[in-house]
């Protein structure tokens, strides 16, 4: 369930309303939300992670970054996996990046060698994911709407880097 | 328990929205969705406007100018009445009914929405529902006296500042509340935000959101609408709640 900041945040996007008294509501949370980013201690971490998505994205601007044919970043994805950081809940730690050879983002959460979360912001909002917990895995897709991250792949991501990982894999 | 016998004459509602949000196959044809959609509701929504969304990245990596790029990808096409007054939006995520004021019951429009959402379910063929909703937006001009408002006479439970001891007076505020109903698991997003006074008056948005997360393939109509008439309880009850008696009688309650 969306609380506190996060529900701010899905505030602060246009939705499906259209009158001017749904865009003053838009407009008052958007400054809230605007208030939380310029702070260290509620924001500091995603704003550290938000600085080192826009390096890989300056890195992988043009095509063949690697070396090897890749694509260029997709601006979809690159501003996708911003949504994502912003969205994540604050009790989640923040992921590793790195950009795909097909010119998405990967986000991957590895608390330990044999566990690992990742998922990957392409060019549309739906969200391929895989985990690996030992020798169990899974994967699946879901869709990023709204601006908040769907509650099964926070579960998931909880799972994969609290001391209950091993009870959710049994 | 249904607590619908509240009617205001001049119900200070802006906008209803009756959101049904879906998945839609992958393969939807948009080109055809639109066309069908426009030729089955020309007669009664005469107006298209195609919604597109854009989104503009900025990357800098702290050397060089920062560069910026544009996207655009299709967002709602919303079939409007010819007075603007009343939309029906087919979404990328799902549908939406928009009635903006005058408002009348919601009685009044659900045999609208029925048909507009039976058109949707037949052209979009949505797989699974996520979330059905009914927000409703209402505008209060609360009077101000000499330039003041004391805001407990009109909200139940009023925003307030610390008692500093200093001269604060409040000059805006966006207050949320995110709640729960226990029983039908329904829940309910209340916003209240202040606009800037004018002409002897304070506005203020009491925006309620009540919905129901969901997982299920789309349901018939009779079900559908069980769930919109529940929520229809559950925010008629937080607006009357909310609001005191005397902000009550600004709106000419019919006895």
């Amino acid at each position: 369930m969306a609380a506190g900041y996060a529900a701010t945040l899905s505030l602060s996007r246009p939705g499906s309303a259209v009158s001017r008294e749904a865009g003053a509501v838009c407009r008052n949370a958007a400054a809230v939300v605007e208030q939380r980013e310029r702070s260290v201690a509620l924001f500091g971490v995603k704003s550290v992670a938000l600085s080192e998505l826009e390096m890989l994205a300056a890195e992988c601007k043009e095509a063949d970054w690697d070396g090897y044919g890749a694509e260029s970043l997709h601006p979809r994805a690159l501003s996708l996996a911003k949504e994502i950081i912003r969205s994540l809940p604050d009790d989640l730690p923040m992921p590793t990046m790195s950009v795909e050879p097909d010119g998405c983002v990967s986000l991957d959460w590895l608390p330990t060698n044999g566990r690992v979360f990742t998922l990957s912001a392409g060019k549309t909002d739906r969200l391929p994911y895989a985990w690996l917990d030992g020798t169990d895995r899974g994967h699946a897709v879901a869709r990023f709407i709204g601006g908040q991250l769907p509650p099964r792949i926070v579960r998931e991501i909880r799972m994969i880097c609290g001391d209950d990982a091993s009870v959710w894999a049994a | 328990m249904n607590e619908s016998s509240l009617q205001l004459a001049k119900a200070p509602i802006i906008e209803a929205v009756l959101d049904i949000d879906c998945d839609l196959p992958l393969s939807v044809d948009q080109e055809l969705l639109e066309k069908s959609a426009r030729d089955a509701l020309r007669d009664r929504y005469p107006k298209l406007r195609k919604q597109s969304i854009q989104e503009h990245v900025w990357t800098h990596n702290g050397i060089d100018a920062p560069e910026m790029q544009m996207m655009e990808r299709p967002g709602a096409l919303q079939f409007l009445t010819e007075d603007e007054r009343q939309l029906v939006q087919f979404r990328p995520n799902g549908f939406s009914f928009n009635r903006l004021a005058p408002y009348g019951s919601l009685d009044d429009y659900l045999p609208e929405i029925e048909s507009a959402w039976r058109l949707f379910e037949e052209l979009a063929q949505p797989v699974m529902i996520r979330k059905v909703g009914l927000r409703m937006i209402n505008r209060m001009l609360l009077p101000l006296s000499d330039g003041k408002l004391v805001f407990s006479d009109f909200l139940q439970v009023a925003p307030s500042l610390p008692a500093t001891g200093l001269k604060l007076g409040l000059v805006g505020f966006l207050e949320q509340h995110l709640a729960i109903d226990e029983e039908s698991l329904n829940r309910v997003n209340i916003v209240k935000t202040s606009e800037a006074a004018a002409s002897g008056s304070l506005p203020v948005i009491l925006d309620i959101d009540a919905f129901h997360p969901c997982d299920i393939p789309p349901p018939e109509w009779p079900v559908l609408l069980a769930r919109i008439e529940s929520l229809r309880n559950l925010k008629n009850r937080v607006f009357q709640h909310t609001l005191t008696a005397q902000c009550l009688n600004l709106f000419s309650p019919v006895v």
